[in-house]
């Protein structure tokens, strides 16, 4: 499997140097991504949640928006 | 080129201390030692927005703060991305960011790093400054903070800030910040990092 690229600058060299991640930064990367997944369908929960409380109420979001205003 | 110093008062020259890896410093002195010295805005460095992760290493540790710009930053894909220092990752920066988008605060990754940009579709500029990055891990906070956004879009303007040393962080035992690395899980496609020494 091929892993993510990284572009490494070494300031005191003034070179740059483009390789693969290792394994330490490969499995941060796959944490990230997990995470992110995690992160995107908690949002969409919350987004169906809200869409439903909404219906329930009878009201749009603009008119939620303004009742919380 | 070789430099050669007049002293007017003794009627001699000398030779300055040597220029490898002092590019852009000043001539100093302390009434008795001559030396380089930064002064002002140095660039130390840029680097091409390619790969998943940017880094920059061997931090030149004569600076106060750090500053990066990025320019025409592109992602491959809608998402928030991520800062982290000397490659610790693990546990949280307690960073905190907002998105007009959204117009909500989110805390950072528990996983990664501080949230410091956005990429929604076009081009970003991007701003981030570290203070007081060259501290011992007890002797100040690292602080960070970062601003974001695109020209056609207010949705897409950002901002996020964080402690890379939080004492209840894994990032605790940091010592100075030897070297900045700038992530896209979806992969950088566009661009260039400068990196900015700031005395």
């Amino acid at each position: 499997m091929t892993k993510p690229m990284v572009t490494e600058f070494d300031v005191e060299t003034q070179t740059t140097t483009i390789r693969e991640m290792n394994d330490s930064e490969f499995a941060q990367h796959e944490g990230a991504l997990a995470e992110s997944a995690t992160r995107a369908a908690e949002a969409e929960a919350k987004a169906t949640a809200k869409a439903a409380l909404l219906t329930q109420l009878g009201i749009t979001e603009e008119q939620a928006k303004l009742l919380l205003s | 080129m070789a430099i050669k110093v007049f002293d007017g008062s003794s009627g001699t020259g000398y030779t300055p201390p040597s220029q490898t890896n002092n590019s852009g410093k000043f001539l100093t002195t302390n009434g008795t030692t001559t030396s380089w010295s930064p002064t002002g805005m140095v660039l130390l460095g840029s680097a091409g927005a390619t790969g998943s992760l940017v880094e920059f290493t061997n931090i030149d540790q004569s600076y106060k703060d750090l500053k990066v710009v990025g320019e025409s930053i592109r992602a491959a894909s809608a998402e928030i991305c991520q800062v982290r220092a000397n490659g610790v990752a693990g546990g949280s920066y307690y960073p905190y960011s907002y998105q007009t988008g959204s117009s909500t605060w989110t805390n950072g990754s528990s996983t990664y790093g501080g949230y410091f940009m956005y990429y929604g579709s076009q081009n970003i500029s991007v701003v981030l400054n570290v203070y007081n990055y060259t501290a011992t891990s007890d002797s100040g906070a690292k602080m960070w903070d970062s601003k974001s956004g695109q020209k056609n879009s207010g949705s897409y303007l950002f901002t996020g800030y964080g402690v890379f040393n939080s004492e209840t962080s894994a990032q605790s035992g940091i010592g100075p910040i030897t070297s900045l690395g700038f992530y896209s899980s979806s992969g950088w496609n566009n661009g260039t990092f400068y990196l900015y020494g700031v005395k």
